[in-house]
């Protein structure tokens, strides 16, 4: 018989069974591969030790991975967060028709990263594309976007913008919504100018959420694939070749699966870092 | 005077912000409905005054299997997943097992790279000959979705008071009883809401799917990657696919967007 003390055990049970056939045994698997000179079109996979990690660290398309992938984060968040911030304080005040724009302004964070991707190439599309007819419009010259070793990480960069600054506006306001608000009527008796409540109040205030939205935010951009595979597949050359990217194709393009089991484990430590300061938030939320 | 000045620079923003965000919605339902002939001119037209639905009867003779793979998949891994995600979510909101080590070790893997598990994924099934079925898809997705509906259900019921069970117990309710009957009716919005969730989750899902499959069980996002390469210049049609993967989850976003940002940041923020 089960006891009763045991029966929350029993709950986590079936959790913690698919974990570790789903997540943990692949993980070591992954890491054993990752010592194998592992190519799928030949039959023997003998063990190298670090020499998939030794061949990627010198293989100067993974530190041009590197390099995409720190410009991707650094324009996302660099373009996302002020965005994101200003629409948030926008959507917090009272105004008419607020229920039925707040919905809307959230809806492209849910759909399909891929369609995102797919409707990049007809926004974007240099001859007959909307965005280059009304550049025309205003008297700017066509731009070859994603089609172009130049544009090709903005034009990423615009679309991620386009799905995933609401995901900022969302967090910051509920931060915003959730502020005590003593201190601003305090800080307006004292006459504070705008600006100087938006830098020593509300900054401050919502430091752990802007903490939060940045990193769940950083985490994603990391691992950028779905947008980039539809819209450039890495290229123009390697100007959009994300470590996701080039991950992948070295696994199930050139067939190098050890050397992509040790990409993947580079990204994945990489990751951990940012996953650490997550978890740290989230705990300090939990209390 | 300044304060009306404000009033409409706030409003003419957030029209802005409106228009860009429908437009790219908008234009890919145009081209969906646009004739071939029409697409593609330069300059583009921004409206048709020829609307067809040639695109759409492409998409439900061609592209009904991926939908209907996308269907399965998505459905098979939301079951699955809110069934375990909700026991373990009850045990951990309830009794704390673990401590805070396990549940945030689950929280952890949200953050879990497909890429990583993806290798070593396609190399089990290969050798098990399940690769190019729906099951090789839905395996990998519960690796996305149980720690979300865990977290979440964790949050759900955790709201629930404690003293409402404790109150049934005492009036003579087996424990089975109390989750039946007290907790279970309570906790339904929750589960609803945890239940799109992971749906929405799974039916966005790519790499997993494009590793795994190969034609017969492709999904829609895989499908749509695809025509890109196979079909060249048939923007119409991608566009009546890429609208009818989007259509679904519009519809689950009106249901859902009250609890988008907690679902979005795993119940983080309320």
């Amino acid at each position: 018989m089960v006891s009763r003390q045991q029966v929350p055990y029993f709950l986590v049970l079936p959790t913690l069974i698919i974990l570790a056939l789903i997540v943990v045994f692949p993980m070591i698997y992954s890491l054993t591969v990752s010592f194998r000179l592992y190519d799928l079109r030949v039959p023997r996979h003998p063990f190298i030790g670090l020499g998939n990690y030794i061949r990627l660290f010198q293989d100067t398309r993974f530190w041009n991975a590197m390099r995409v992938t720190g410009l991707l984060l650094l324009g996302e968040i660099a373009l996302q967060f002020p965005l994101g911030f200003c629409i948030a304080h926008l959507l917090a005040r009272k105004f008419y028709g607020k229920r039925i724009v707040q919905p809307i302004v959230l809806v492209p964070m849910m759909i399909t990263p891929v369609v995102v991707g797919y409707i990049g190439r007809l926004l974007f599309e240099t001859r007959s594309g909307p965005i280059n007819y009304i550049l025309n419009l205003v008297g700017l010259p066509s731009l070859s976007w994603h089609a172009s070793v130049k544009t090709a990480l903005l034009t990423v960069i615009l679309l991620d913008t386009w799905q995933w600054t609401p995901f900022m506006t969302s967090v910051l306001l509920a931060g915003l919504l959730s502020l005590p608000s003593e201190p601003y009527e305090s800080a307006k008796v004292d006459g504070a100018s705008g600006f100087q409540i938006l830098w020593y109040l509300t900054l401050p205030l919502l430091k752990p959420v802007i903490a939060l939205a940045v990193i769940m935010r950083g985490l994603a951009v990391i691992q950028s694939f779905d947008v980039i595979y539809v819209l450039t597949l890495g290229g123009p050359g390697t100007a959009t070749e994300t470590l996701g990217i080039y991950t992948y194709l070295i696994g199930f393009r050139y067939w190098d699966v050890g050397q992509a089991a040790a990409g993947a484990w580079v990204l994945s430590m990489i990751l951990s870092i940012g996953i650490t300061v997550f978890l740290r938030i989230m705990r300090t939320e939990e209390r | 005077m300044r304060k009306v000045f404000f009033q409409l620079l706030a409003y003419f923003c957030l029209g802005v912000v409106v228009i860009f965000t429908l437009f790219p919605i908008y234009w890919m339902l145009l081209t969906s409905i646009q004739p071939s002939g029409e697409l593609m001119q330069s300059p583009p037209r921004f409206v048709t005054a020829h609307p067809t639905l040639e695109h759409w009867r492409f998409v439900i003779e061609k592209k009904l299997s991926p939908f209907i793979n996308s269907l399965i998949v998505s459905s098979s891994v939301t079951a699955i997943a809110v069934l375990i995600g909700s026991l373990s979510g009850y045990a951990f909101a309830r009794y704390k097992v673990g401590g805070n080590t396990l549940p945030f070790w689950i929280l952890s893997l949200r953050f879990f790279p497909p890429i990583v598990a993806v290798v070593p994924l396609f190399l089990m099934m290969n050798k098990l000959g399940i690769v190019d079925t729906p099951l090789a898809v839905i395996i990998p997705h519960l690796i996305i979705t149980i720690p979300f509906a865990v977290w979440m259900m964790k949050g759900f019921i955790a709201e629930i008071p404690r003293e409402l069970e404790e109150a049934a117990m005492i009036d003579g309710c087996s424990h089975l009883g109390v989750i039946r009957w007290v907790t279970l009716p309570l906790v339904a919005p929750g589960l609803v809401v945890t239940a799109l969730f992971c749906f929405i989750l799974s039916w966005n899902e790519f790499l997993f799917a494009l590793v795994l499959t190969r034609s017969r069980a492709i999904t829609l996002p895989v499908a749509i990657a695809g025509m890109r390469e196979a079909h060249g210049l048939m923007w119409g049609a991608v566009s009546a696919t890429a609208a009818m993967a989007t259509l679904p989850i519009l519809m689950m976003a009106i249901v859902l967007q009250k609890y988008l940002t907690r679902g979005l940041t795993l119940g983080a923020i309320k």
